[in-house]
């Protein structure tokens, strides 16, 4: 082989392997005014990228109301309707039904609400419209408390969690969401986490793409809240899921089955990473195992009912 | 309502206003890069496999290349750090796997296989690595081991004038007198050697203190760097052994590898516990002997590789822990048997080791009649002043320049060491520092660093496990016990479907393989992508979480705090 003389030529390096799904175009916009760390900013870009830009957001009073920014500006990227706190469900709902008689039927409707708006003060208006089974997208952010008004606790705030009106922690337990859709048997309900966003993607296509009233339950951390650093963001969102204290599964019309077979980590390990639940001792997170448990046994006794469990 | 260039809206009169408020401007404007207090920093960093290897190899590109198929570029990559990774691959004891984060999670990767596969690529595809013009400069390297073979090889490409001088015949020093084939195939050797000399010019039969003389090469020469190794053996201390039947390890080693017959003998008696011992028990066994390894410490203390213990074992190779000869027992002025007695462990030495102590009266007698002394090697100083020697050793500074100036010094002569990886890093390292003496580009000592790695040395703590999906490692197979006695290679190489497979495991430490974790998770969109694998912080978007560090899964990204001035 005839010698080489050069060896000045740049070395090689490998090429790059980007992992994640590929999405859509970018819709939504820098300069939001969500605290550094918040979940909610990356649900709706992830959300937008995949839902494109012909999607109308209906937001009530919450934290993403302030985080798309002040008037006259917006960094949704679509139409944003800011409506009242306990009318998310209707207003989108309302708005789907504009469209239609304009012929524009294809417009997707999101209704985009804390935890505030649908565990509490929005759950009539939710559940009127699950009933009716509107054409609209539900998507519940749950950061568990009235975070934009100072942490007040809500019917979503953990056991045990402090907020600022419950300095001691919170007395009994987080309403089950997922259990109160399915009752009303709609298409389709989703719980994601963006510390799965695999996960998270592939439910947020399928809610996408379903017909009829959907819904989805993101937790969505929340740093200042939660007493955690902000670095933790998606940490805390995937240790909920490790630990099975937020367990990722879908009710498709009825049917349970969970989609991601979580790792069972002991719950400490998600309870220490947050100031708010500081207060706990051995035995109340002792108690939150249990109940954690207890939950996870009752989840996948019902999956097995409907043949949906695969280890 | 004109648009302003900013993306927002003016609206002149009351009418241009909507009937409800509706917000048509972007908060794109709104600096929250001003909020921040600390901000991430991409780069790269040092993973613990290159940490771990003496020739500081660039493992983790080497292993992505092979992974993505670039096997010829992977090569490429790894000769400029060492020139014989088909033998390396297969007789150096792998420091890199020892910190190998992924040994944490599902098994180490198998990064000498895949250097051993790489290497021997190289061979059948002729590759020869790329040369600089010539340049005036003459060096003389004496001692054609791995060290000296190194230097001379890096030193030619650089465009010098290089004479490598050995006391052998050929070139290879102990790879080729010390390593039996079954270890490394003479084949793979002498390919990898004639690749890497190839712009030398080789001089054999040319001993220092018998036909070379350091003053003289000095003066004929630029550069001189001695590399000769120790070949020395370290003597028991018993009477008798000059006797017959008993050889010292490493000329056993040698005759054998050049061919002759083994020395008689049916009952061996090896004394040792590092390499040569194992290479010699093994290599007898070869032979049709039945074969005992007596060793003054425990199995776990011995110096020979782990792999090699294990496979001398399989094989039937008897290893007899705490005993020390005491008297070798002769008849007829040859050997008949040896006396030992048991040993306990007693106050730790200077390596920290316990101390063998004598048992009184445990004494036993073995019958032997090949006795084989391999209790390790020391430097023949003859050729040497006694102002270059320090401790027994050739003494050089940190740019391995001897006490003479213009003469530096590598490998095992140097003391300390031993292994054949350390040599190459030594020859290396030498050949750099001649080269810049020299006033030409030599070979680059740091290739980490050239490509913009920092030192931080990544742990498991900075892996994140959960975003690698499980894939066992597959061990390297072994040839089975009966047919590998025929003296063929042990470990089955790995092929290229398989090199890649293991390659496919690395996790990438500490380096960027842009897998855009960073990218998609930031709720700011204030990490740049300027190319695939190319990433920044926006400070003027950054509200500096921190998500991007700890999403990182492979430890390229860390926060910086800026301060009260942030």
């Amino acid at each position: 082989m005839a010698e080489r003389m050069t060896t000045d030529a740049p070395r090689p390096r490998p090429a790059a392997e980007p992992r994640l799904p590929t999405l859509g175009e970018e819709i939504t916009r820098p300069g939001h005014l969500a605290c550094p760390g918040c979940a909610v900013p990356l649900l709706a870009r992830t959300f937008l990228k995949i839902a494109g830009p012909r999607t109308v957001f209906c937001v009530p009073a919450c934290c993403f109301a302030v985080i798309d920014g002040p008037f006259p500006y917006s960094s949704a990227g679509v139409p944003f309707v800011h409506c009242a706190f306990e009318t998310a469900a209707v207003t989108a709902a309302g708005v789907k039904a504009g469209l239609r008689a304009r012929g524009q039927g294809d417009i997707l409707v999101v209704a985009w609400a804390g935890d505030g708006g649908t565990f509490d003060i929005g759950i009539q208006a939710l559940s009127g419209a699950a009933e009716r089974n509107d054409d609209i997208l539900y998507v519940c952010y749950d950061n568990e408390a009235y975070m934009n008004t100072g942490i007040q606790r809500s019917g979503s705030t953990p056991n045990g969690a402090w907020t600022t009106t419950t300095p001691g922690g919170k007395q009994g337990r987080k309403k089950n969401l997922g259990m109160i859709m399915a009752a009303h048997r709609i298409p389709y309900f989703a719980t994601v986490s963006p510390g799965y966003y695999n996960d998270m993607v592939a439910k947020m296509r399928r809610a996408i793409s379903t017909k009829g009233f959907r819904m989805l339950h993101a937790l969505s951390s929340c740093p200042p809240g939660w007493k955690m650093a902000e670095e933790h963001s998606l940490t805390s969102t995937r240790l909920a899921v490790d630990t099975r204290i937020f367990p990722l599964y879908e009710v498709d019309d009825g049917r349970f089955r969970v989609t991601v077979n979580p790792p069972q980590r002991p719950v400490s390990e998600y309870l220490r990473l947050q100031g708010r639940f500081a207060q706990l001792g051995a035995a109340g997170i002792e108690a939150q195992q249990r109940a954690a448990d207890e939950d996870w046994a009752a989840l996948r006794a019902r999956c097995e009912r409907h043949g949906n469990v695969n280890d | 309502m004109p648009r302003l260039p900013d993306g927002r809206y003016r609206f002149d009169s009351l009418e241009e206003l909507p009937p409800v408020a509706v917000s048509l401007g972007s908060t794109a404007w709104n600096r929250t890069g001003d909020w921040r207090s600390r901000e991430p920093v991409f780069a790269d960093q040092r993973p613990p496999c290159t940490h771990g290897c003496p020739t500081e190899q660039d493992i983790v590109d080497q292993l992505r290349l092979c992974a993505q198929g670039r096997i010829r570029e992977a090569g490429e990559l790894l000769l400029s750090a060492n020139p014989f990774p088909a033998t390396t691959g297969r007789v150096c004891p792998h420091p890199c796997t020892a910190s190998c984060n992924r040994g944490q999670m599902d098994g180490v990767v198998d990064i000498p296989g895949v250097e051993a596969a790489i290497g021997d690529e190289l061979i059948s595809d002729g590759f020869v690595p790329a040369r600089r013009p010539r340049v005036g400069g003459r060096v003389a390297v004496v001692g054609a081991g791995p060290a000296g073979m190194t230097a001379a090889h890096y030193l030619a490409l650089a465009g010098l004038e290089v004479v490598l001088y050995d006391r052998d015949e050929r070139p290879g020093g102990l790879l080729r007198t010390g390593i039996p084939p079954y270890r490394l195939p003479r084949r793979a050797l002498d390919a990898e050697i004639d690749r890497a000399l190839r712009c030398v010019e080789f001089v054999g039969q040319r001993a220092l203190g018998r036909d070379l003389q350091l003053g003289t090469l000095k003066q004929e020469h630029d550069a001189v760097l001695v590399a000769v190794g120790r070949h020395a053996p370290r003597p028991l201390g018993l009477e008798g052994e000059g006797s017959g039947g008993v050889h010292d390890g490493l000329g056993l080693l040698a005759e054998l590898h050049r061919g002759q017959p083994a020395p008689a003998g049916k009952r061996v008696v090896v004394i040792g516990g590092g390499n040569t011992a194992m290479d010699c028990a093994r290599s007898l066994l070869r032979a049709g002997r039945s074969v005992g390894v007596f060793y003054r410490r425990d199995r776990a203390s011995m110096p020979a590789f782990v792999d090699e213990v294990e496979e001398a074992l399989e094989e039937g190779v008897k290893i007899e822990e705490w005993v020390l000869p005491e008297a070798l027992l002769l008849e007829g002025g040859k050997v008949r048997a040896i006396r030992f007695v048991r040993a306990r462990p007693g106050a730790p030495d200077s390596s920290g080791r316990p101390r063998p102590e004598p048992i009184p009266s445990s004494g036993f007698v073995v019958e032997a009649d090949l006795v084989v002394v391999a209790a390790g090697e020391v430097l023949d100083a003859g050729p040497f002043e006694k102002s270059l020697l320090t401790g027994g050793f050739v003494a050089a500074d940190a740019t391995l320049e001897t006490r003479m100036p213009g003469v530096w010094a590598s490998g095992d002569c140097l003391g300390g060491g031993g292994t054949v990886a350390e040599a190459i890093a030594q020859g290396r390292r030498t050949a750099a520092a001649i080269a810049r003496k020299l006033g030409v580009a030599g070979p680059e000592p740091d290739l980490l660093a050239a490509r913009g790695a920092g030192a931080d040395v990544i742990g498991f703590d900075r892996i994140r496990p959960h975003y690698f999906a499980a894939v066992p490692a597959v061990p390297r197979s072994k040839i089975d016990v009966q047919s590998r006695l025929g003296g063929g290679e042990v470990r089955v190489a790995l092929a290229h479907a398989q090199a890649s497979a293991a390659a496919v495991r690395c996790l990438s430490c500490g380096t960027c393989t842009g897998c855009d974790n960073c990218f998609q998770f930031c709720p700011d969109q204030a990490v740049v992508r300027d190319a695939p694998g190319r990433y920044r912080a926006d400070v003027a978007r950054c509200k500096g979480c921190g998500i991007c560090v700890t999403e990182c899964p492979r430890g390229a990204c860390v926060l910086h705090d800026l301060g009260e001035n942030g």
